[in-house]
């Protein structure tokens, strides 16, 4: 089972955001992913191929603090992960 | 000048009509659903009424008579009293059950007097359903009249004389909703009379729109004309079966050869069909009866059956069947029908729209979004895109 944060469920909120992250499991080293819980599976990190951090909306009741992972994991997939600082859970996430 | 056929409990009627042995005697039509249709004034004496469920009325009135309706029975003797009106009459107008209204200006030069455009008039209906025609300026004053002529007779009320005759009549006459008489009954306004001398306003202001019209009623102020009823263009095939059909599969074949049967009609040369109606009549005279509304006008056989054969397989049928009828009503010019060329983005997109009208008036809302883009530059991902209802 995966949540989003802030996902919506009525039918009566017309406007629905799309691509919202869902919830993974990730095991740190040094601040840093080194294995993601990749459909049912601990798979390795082999490389980290970008991170970027993201803060807006600091004057938002729910302000944004993200740092962005672009992950290359075993079997040439990459994947897109993020750290929320604020509930310190990881997220993926298409960017 | 509005003449008013009345047939009091008609489904009673039809049935003592054939039962002369329960003449007088306290006896009931029940529904399927095992509640009262319509009683006698004998069973009435013992407080049993409609709408009662039939273990009340039994225990009320232990030696009641019940008879099992038979609304096909009923049905098929209204529409052939219509039918006789409108070879009678100029303009005839189905009230609710048993009632009937028939514009009287002009028939009587046709019959050459009141007396034999009565009786051509209460010969409509057969005589032992004790009809009763009521004559008056009005809808109302007719009805009324009706209801007090004797069995058979006709009433007339002359234009001059329509307040002082309403003005006896109870208050129970008024189409009005039944608290509305009761909390008349309580401020002690007991007839038509009472009512009448009452201020327009302050019943308006006591039953709002309601107070209002019986105000106007009592005083014989009814100028609704008579309605002649629209009958749409409509083909019919029905099929009748010695041994009726317990076997669905059975009925469906039926169902099958009927709809081959009233394609093949001439009138259906070139036209399409909006909306079909099953019905199927068991020997006891239940009736089971669906209407299918197609999302366009049909004209494939494949197409037409394919809608009612899903329609046959769901059915709750209250019995073997004896008689199926198909109509097709809604007809309209075949249109042609483009189906392998290819069509433009336009058309194409009139065919999304027009399914997504369908499936929001299917449920409620459209189950289909729209991507729109809400802020595409954003550096948060899920700002940048949302889903929107599509509303066609």
């Amino acid at each position: 089972m995966s949540s989003s944060p802030g996902a919506a469920g009525s039918r009566a909120k017309r406007l629905r955001p799309l691509n919202q992250p869902s919830a993974v499991g990730v095991k740190v080293n040094d601040g840093v992913p080194s294995e993601v819980l990749w459909r049912g599976t601990w798979r390795r990190c082999s490389r980290v191929e970008e991170v970027w951090r993201v803060e807006d909306g600091w004057w938002r009741p729910r302000p944004i603090r993200r740092t962005y992972f672009r992950l290359a994991l075993e079997e040439s997939l990459v994947l897109t992960l993020y750290l929320d600082h604020l509930d310190g859970r990881w997220w993926t996430q298409k960017y | 000048m509005v003449g008013a056929l009345v047939i009091s409990r008609f489904p009673l009627a039809c049935e003592l009509a054939e039962r002369t042995d329960l003449a007088g005697r306290p006896a009931v039509v029940a529904r399927g659903d095992g509640t009262v249709w319509t009683s006698s004034p004998a069973a009435e004496l013992f407080g049993v009424g409609p709408d009662q469920p039939l273990r009340e009325a039994i225990s009320r009135c232990p030696e009641l008579a019940v008879l099992e309706g038979r609304p096909a029975v009923y049905r098929a003797q209204e529409e052939a009293i219509r039918g006789a009106l409108e070879f009678t009459a100029f303009a005839v107008e189905e009230g609710l059950e048993g009632v009937w209204f028939v514009e009287l200006g002009g028939l009587i030069g046709c019959y050459g007097s009141q007396e034999a455009m009565a009786s051509a008039i209460l010969d409509c209906a057969p005589a032992g359903l004790s009809p009763r025609l009521g004559m008056a300026p009005g809808k109302f004053p007719a009805l009324v009249a009706a209801r007090r002529a004797p069995a058979g007779r006709f009433l007339d009320v002359e234009a001059g004389r329509v307040e002082t005759f309403l003005a006896a009549q109870a208050v129970d006459v008024l189409p009005v909703p039944e608290e509305m008489i009761r909390r008349l009954r309580l401020l002690g306004i007991e007839t038509l009379g009472a009512l009448a001398a009452l201020r327009r306003s302050a019943l308006a202001a006591q039953f709002g729109p309601s107070g209002a019209h019986a105000w106007e009623l009592a005083h014989g102020d009814d100028d609704s004309p008579v309605r002649p009823l629209q009958r749409p263009e409509r083909v019919v095939e029905d099929i009748g079966f010695e041994a009726p059909l317990a076997s669905r599969e059975a009925l469906q074949v039926a169902a099958e050869q009927a709809l081959g049967r009233v394609l093949r009609d001439t009138r259906m040369a070139g036209r399409a069909v909006r909306q079909a109606v099953l019905r199927a009549e068991t020997e006891r005279g239940a009736v089971w009866e669906r209407t299918v509304t197609f999302k366009e006008a049909l004209v494939e056989r494949d197409r037409l059956w394919t809608a009612l054969r899903t329609v046959l397989v769901e059915a709750q049928l209250p019995g073997p069947v004896s008689r199926l009828e198909l109509e097709l009503t809604g007809l309209v010019a075949a249109q042609g029908r483009q189906l392998a060329l290819p069509v433009g983005r336009r058309r194409l997109r009139e065919q999304l729209e027009e399914a997504l009208r369908h499936l929001k008036a299917r449920y409620g809302y459209c189950p289909v979004g729209r991507v729109v883009e809400v802020e595409p530059w954003s550096r948060i991902p899920e700002q940048r895109l949302a889903l929107i209802d599509f509303d066609p």
